[in-house]
């Protein structure tokens, strides 16, 4: 679905350095996740590191933008060419 | 275009280290990911510690500051500015902005009682100091000595290429690769630098602590123009404290860091319900907001590589403090250019880094270990007993407790058992 910033940011720009898709960067009001470069973490951790991290829970799911599981795993394929994805089992 | 040393981050290291070697003769870029510089975008409590700071292990006693800068630092109140002397690295800086000293620090309990880590009213032990201008001032003097400033880019990594250094940076959506001879990491706790030389494979990283503060206006607290505050409340905060320092116009901070579990903002909001403060907030306002996110890492015990020097947050544990970055920020630059010239400026730069943090001291992180546990087995009840009973003593109160344990046998010997449990292993 791609992560999106929602008002709550308060730009102190913690989330910036943790995507490993290197999608956010700093907007007028928000930080900004570029949706063309998130893959949700998928890939890289087990759950969404800029939520994890941000301090007000900034940010969540872009409900306009569906994107299954192979969409998001061919996006980050696309990013990282020649690399191998991490990727963790559902937990029940 | 060749620079003589890219400086990877605009805040006070950076701007410390860019300001140096550009006063030094050195072709000098500094990148910065914000638009505007010199703006505060992270939560900051803005203190300038000035005590030397030793703790003390056996008696809890001392002024054991915790996680930073430990070399001796001082400041000098001068007509229309302060002057902080650096005596280790052996400079000073002049501070045209705003300062209010720090007498005392006023640990307290759910109920009020208060341990004092200080002496009251005895000696400054601090400087709220604004940090906004203080990174201002430091920006002016690193472009008016000559360096080039660059903001709005962000650093995304950097590569060692024999005698030089390679950064790439993204400024919009362009990628852009700069070079130079040296190049100098300062850019904060999740340094991308020092991420892309793989120095953080064997950092062991903690879960990232929240924290939020509050501006806040017209508090009414006793003696709130001189002193700091943290209250031990393990029923509103867990395993964090609620803490109040003091900002420019007589305004507050009140802020706390929590984990993932307890969002701080609630965390906030309870405490400015608690009846036994109550009447200190009753007139105040909340005038704005500051927050940012902490991932303590194990800090770098050697932060060279190659021909990239690592200052500040990007190789501490959680802070360097403003005076580590800004000491470490120059001491970089001495460093690079003793190598330069022939001589062991790297292994100089390291033995000093090792030497003036508390973090870098195996001594400091058992201490570390004993601070917090009481927080998380503690209710508000033991806390209001512990504070109690040791309200007379001076210094921080879990290791008061912990030092003293058999004080609490007697008159508690569950929570005795309850505190014993938590110094084991």
């Amino acid at each position: 679905m791609a992560y999106i910033i929602g008002p709550d940011c308060e730009k102190c720009g913690s989330c910036e350095p943790e995507c490993e898709n290197q999608a956010i960067s700093e907007g007028e009001e928000t930080y900004i996740i570029d949706p063309e470069k998130c893959t949700e973490c998928l890939g890289n951790y087990e759950t969404p590191r800029c939520f994890e991290v941000c301090p007000v829970g900034a940010p969540g799911p872009d409900k306009m933008r569906k994107e299954s599981r192979e969409q998001l795993l061919a996006k980050w394929r696309k990013l990282h060419p020649g690399k191998e994805p991490k990727l963790f089992e559902k937990k029940a | 275009m060749n620079y003589d040393l890219i400086v990877v981050g605009g805040g006070p290291g950076g701007l410390m280290a860019a300001r140096t070697a550009a006063a030094d003769g050195l072709k000098v870029l500094l990148v910065e990911r914000k638009k505007n510089v010199a703006e505060i975008a992270r939560a900051c409590l803005q203190i300038f510690y000035i005590n030397k700071i030793t703790p003390n292990p056996e008696t809890g006693r001392g002024e054991p500051n915790m996680d930073g800068y430990i070399d001796p630092v001082s400041a000098e109140i001068l007509p229309e500015k302060c002057r902080f002397h650096f005596p280790v690295p052996g400079f000073s800086l002049d501070f045209g902005g705003s300062v209010r000293a720090y007498y005392n620090w006023i640990q307290t309990s759910p109920k009020g009682y208060q341990i004092h880590r200080y002496i009251p009213n005895e000696k400054v032990w601090g400087f709220y100091y604004q940090k906004e201008a203080f990174v201002a001032e430091l920006l002016a003097s690193a472009q008016k000595a000559g360096a080039e400033v660059m903001p709005e880019t962000a650093a995304l990594s950097a590569a060692n290429t024999g005698d030089g250094v390679e950064v790439k940076v993204r400024r919009g959506q362009t990628e852009e690769t700069l070079k130079g001879r040296n190049a100098i990491a300062a850019d904060g706790l999740n340094s991308r630098i020092v991420q892309s030389l793989g120095l953080n494979e064997n950092r062991h990283a903690g879960a990232p602590r929240h924290i939020v503060a509050y501006v806040v206006e017209d508090v009414v607290a006793p003696y709130h123009d001189t002193s700091f505050y943290s209250w031990t409340i393990p029923s509103i905060s867990g395993g964090g404290n609620v803490w109040m320092g003091l900002l420019a116009g007589g305004r507050h901070l009140l802020g706390v860091g929590s984990g993932a579990d307890l969002p701080p903002t609630t965390i906030l909001d309870n405490f400015l319900k608690l009846p036994a403060f109550h009447d200190w907030f009753k007139n105040a306002r909340v005038v704005d907001k500051m927050v940012t996110a902490v991932t303590p890492r194990a800090s770098l015990k050697e932060p060279v590589t190659g021909n990239v020097v690592i200052v500040g947050d990007a190789g501490a544990s959680a802070e360097s403090w403003v005076q580590g970055a800004v000491a470490s920020g120059y001491q970089a630059v001495k460093a690079i250019e003793k190598e330069r010239s022939g001589h062991t400026g790297y292994r100089d730069y390291i033995n000093w880094w090792q030497k003036a943090f508390a973090f870098n001291y195996s001594a400091y992180q058992k201490l570390l270990a004993r601070v917090y546990p009481l927080n998380r087995v503690c209710s508000d009840d033991d806390i209001d007993y512990l504070f109690q009973l040791f309200q007379d003593e001076i210094g921080i109160p879990a290791l008061l407790v912990t030092a003293n344990l058999d004080r609490v046998k007697k008159g508690r010997p569950e929570l005795y058992e309850k505190i014993k449990a938590t110094l084991k292993g």
